[in-house]
């Protein structure tokens, strides 16, 4: 037996046993084991060191035992395994759960986003509370118009009264404007979530490309791959995507059947402020194209679609901000419709030099009419602001001079209070029950997105907890596995010792007798 | 199933969380003593309270307005019987007169008496509730009754004997009306024309024609057609006395009716809206030992791993 070192190829290769046979094989089979186990370790701490990493997939070591040939047998054909050798890391996930959890996240997204913005909107339209809301400003204004039916002369029950009415304009001003605010802000969301879209478009797009590259060379690109992963998770969230792998490894992902990403090509999208605010008629609304082309995005799901809801749902199964909006404004403009045309017909009670007026509206009314009476602009007329003897309470003509002053004249008045009971007011039917109905259906939208949610949140939990069951680290079973690494490391230098004692004996203890 | 470190732990996050939200929830109930916090709470619930609160809103508003309706009849029947003890006065010195053969000089103060109670006549007329003459119909604010320079009595400027005048009429249809509950008005004033009468039979006019009759020595035959005339007066006041008496006890039941149901409905919207405190502050008793447990309970879980047995 010549030449006992082994060559440099011999230590390095992956290569098979080419001819060694005997007792310097198992010597490399002990090696190997060595490697075998100090890889395992290796990993071992890689899971552990990320056990609470975000989006870490546990990985394991894929070891094959070695096949010998023919030139490694023993005499007599026996044939012996070359020892074990790591030919690679996989991760342990389930692309099957992956995929529904990415179908579930949109919608979790899309009612979480929801229920959250539909409680701050209850807070605001907060008609729960006794005092401070709509409906007690309203009732104060009833309670006022009564007054001034038992009093009409009377200048404090005029002013009581000219008080709630503000206060009821007021309330109505501060719903509008507090609700515009609101439409506003989710404009800005949406521009926002497309930002955030964009950068995980081209985020994902670039991990494609680093880990087409870096696959190429047969490795597995284990953290890249969680790190996109992680990205197709918050991508998901915002709107509702559809990916897929090609067998070459290229990613793509789409969003309502247009392609956004294909493999390292972008289209990114853009928020162009071409549209109004619905109802509101703010400016700068945003539409969301495809840049660079006149092509609007179709979704429907994720975070994305939960602000456009907001922002743009104007009907009772689609409640958002400008349905709320356009409730309060048929409101305002039927209580200043409404009231303008039975105060119109009363008589002022005369002060200073002037006379008694009649045709003196309560509201004010814009313009362009009753139809541009918005809950924004609800206010009392200038006449009324100005002087509280301009409430018209009198049903005839006021005269301080006469004998018969008719100075407590109240048909007007009652006539004006007659309007608070009525149930047969062009489209509101009556003031009370139409606040009641539009308040509820905002509680029901808010209940029913908070239950959505919630379930979503189940069905979530679920999927993530299964995803964990199968991807997640357990630091029970790494330690176990570590016990039993060190067991076969220690084991396979047993196995060097003892060949090494064979060779000492065979080297340096044998063909010497007599020595 | 499989199960990680990474599992126990978030599901023990997310069951320690359900618990806080029962236990911020009882408690926002308990501190609030609102079962309803937010429109979302309890959407229907939410109807029943916002309509025992429109309710009672209506109810205050009738109640304020019957409570007024009332003051203005009691001091209206006040003035409605003293104008019946006047006529009655002026009846039993009337009949005195007719009757008996007075001296000059008690005829003369008898006279003066019948002169005494027209002028009462004209200040119970004029009487007022709370600066609000009650008598004027819409005119609150002027003497509705006047007595011109010819000793004529003039209703809001109007002459009263003049009964065919449309203006006259026109302002005995202005009595001032309430509405005192829903679809319900009353008038709850009594005009002028309505409780002196108008044309040559008015109250006043029959006594001031009883003065003068007296002051002229009129004849005893004279003087007795005055009686019916004075009959005729009292009659319509005591009609005035009792329809008064009506509408009051009318508005009394209407008010026990609005009391009654402002405790039927400050029940209904305290059994929906307003939480049972034995009951909530139980709950969240219950919420906060399962919280603490869990605590306990999960402090030991995550604890414990199989580095505790290694060495």
């Amino acid at each position: 037996m010549k030449n006992l070192r082994p060559t440099a190829a011999w230590w390095t290769g992956r290569c098979r046993v080419t001819s060694m046979a005997g007792i310097f094989y198992g010597l490399e089979i002990a090696r190997r084991g060595l490697a075998v186990s100090q890889s395992a370790i290796t990993l071992t701490g890689n899971n552990v060191a990320n056990a609470n990493t975000e989006g870490y997939t546990r990985q394991r070591l894929v070891v094959e035992s070695i096949y010998s040939d023919a030139t490694s047998r023993f005499s007599g054909g026996v044939q012996i395994g070359g020892g074990a050798e790591v030919t690679g890391i996989e991760q342990i996930r389930s692309a099957y759960i992956d995929k529904q959890l990415r179908g579930q996240y949109s919608t979790l997204g899309q009612w979480n986003t929801r229920s959250e913005e539909m409680e701050f909107i209850e807070s605001i339209l907060d008609e729960t509370a006794d005092t401070g809301t709509l409906s007690a400003a309203l009732s104060d204004f009833y309670e006022g118009l009564s007054n001034l039916t038992t009093q009409p002369d009377s200048e404090e029950v005029r002013t009581n009264l000219q008080q709630n009415a503000i206060k009821l304009c007021e309330k109505m001003n501060y719903y509008y404007s507090q609700l515009v605010d609101l439409q506003d802000s989710y404009n800005d969301s949406m521009s926002a979530t497309v930002d955030n879209i964009n950068d995980l478009l081209t985020g994902i797009a670039n991990y494609n490309e680093e880990i087409y590259a870096y696959e190429a060379g047969g490795q597995q690109a284990n953290e890249l791959r969680d790190r996109r992963n992680t990205m197709l998770d918050e991508l998901s969230q915002l709107v509702d995507i559809t990916y897929s792998e090609d067998s070459d490894g290229k990613l793509s992902v789409s969003v309502g059947g247009t392609t956004l990403v294909s493999h390292t090509d972008v289209t990114c999208l853009s928020a162009v402020a071409d549209q109004t605010g619905e109802v509101s008629g703010q400016p700068d609304y945003y539409s969301i194209y495809l840049e660079g082309t006149s092509t609007e995005l179709t979704y429907s799901s994720g975070e994305l679609q939960a602000y456009r809801d907001l922002r743009d749902g104007n009907s009772v199964d689609d409640i958002g901000v400008p349905y709320l909006l356009s409730n309060l404004n048929t409101l305002a403009q039927s209580l200043a419709k409404e009231f303008n045309a039975v105060h119109e017909k009363g008589y002022t009670i005369p002060y200073g030099s002037g006379t008694s007026e009649t045709g003196v509206d309560f509201f004010e009314v814009p313009a362009g009419g009753y139809d541009d009476v918005t809950a924004g602009n609800l206010s009392l007329s200038d006449e009324v602001l100005e002087n509280v003897y301009n409430i018209a309470a009198s049903g005839l003509t006021v005269d301080l001079n006469a004998s018969d002053t008719q100075k407590g004249n109240n048909e007007i008045a009652l006539e004006l209070y007659a309007l608070t009971s009525s149930t047969t007011l062009d489209t509101v039917g009556n003031y009370e029950s139409y606040l009641k109905s539009f308040v509820v259906q905002v509680g029901i939208s808010s209940a029913s997105a908070q239950d959505t949610a919630d379930s979503q949140t189940t069905i979530v939990d679920n999927l993530e907890t299964r995803k964990e069951s199968i991807s997640g680290v357990s630091i029970d079973e790494e330690m176990i596995n570590l016990i039993s690494y060190q067991y076969a490391y220690s084991a396979a230098s047993r196995v060097l010792s003892a060949i090494d004692e064979a060779l000492d004996k065979l080297i340096n203890g044998t063909g010497r007798v007599g020595l | 199933m499989r199960i990680t470190n990474n599992m126990m732990m978030r599901e023990y996050l997310g069951n320690l969380n359900t618990n806080l939200t029962n236990m911020t929830d009882y408690q926002q109930k308990v501190a609030t003593g609102k079962s309803i916090n937010s429109l979302s709470d309890d959407p229907i619930g939410l109807i029943s309270v916002m309509n025992c609160n429109a309710k009672l809103g209506k109810n205050a508003e009738y109640e304020s307005t019957v409570d007024s309706a009332l003051a203005w009849l009691e001091q209206t029947d006040t003035s409605v019987y003293q104008l019946n003890q006047v006529l009655q006065s002026s009846y039993e010195t009337l009949v005195e007169v007719a009757n008996g053969d007075l001296s000059e000089s008690d005829k003369s103060s008898a006279a003066e008496y019948i002169a005494q109670l027209r002028d009462q006549v004209l200040t119970i007329a004029n009487g007022q509730n709370s600066n609000n003459y009650m008598f004027g119909g819409y005119n609150v604010d002027n003497k509705p009754f006047t007595v011109d320079s010819n000793g004529d009595i003039l209703y809001n400027g109007l002459d009263l004997t003049d009964e065919t005048n449309p203006d006259l009429i026109k302002a005995d249809s202005q009595a001032i009306t309430y509405q005192i509950g829903s679809g319900i008005t009353m008038e709850v004033s009594i005009t002028g024309t309505e409780l002196l009468g108008t044309g040559d039979t008015n109250a006043y006019t029959v006594l001031d024609n009883l003065y003068n009759a007296l002051t002229s020595d009129a004849s005893a035959e004279e003087l007795g057609g005055y009686i019916s005339s004075l009959q005729n007066c009292q009659s319509n006041v005591l009609s005035i006395e009792s329809k008064v008496g009506g509408m009051v006890n009318q508005l009394e039941l209407l008010k026990n009716r609005y009391e009654d149901e402002d405790l039927t409905y400050k029940e209904l919207k305290s059994n929906v809206g307003n939480v049972d405190i034995a009951e909530a502050y139980t709950n969240y008793v219950m919420a906060d030992t399962v919280y603490n447990a869990a605590l306990k309970v999960g402090t030991q879980i995550i604890q414990a791993s199989i580095l505790d047995y290694l060495k």
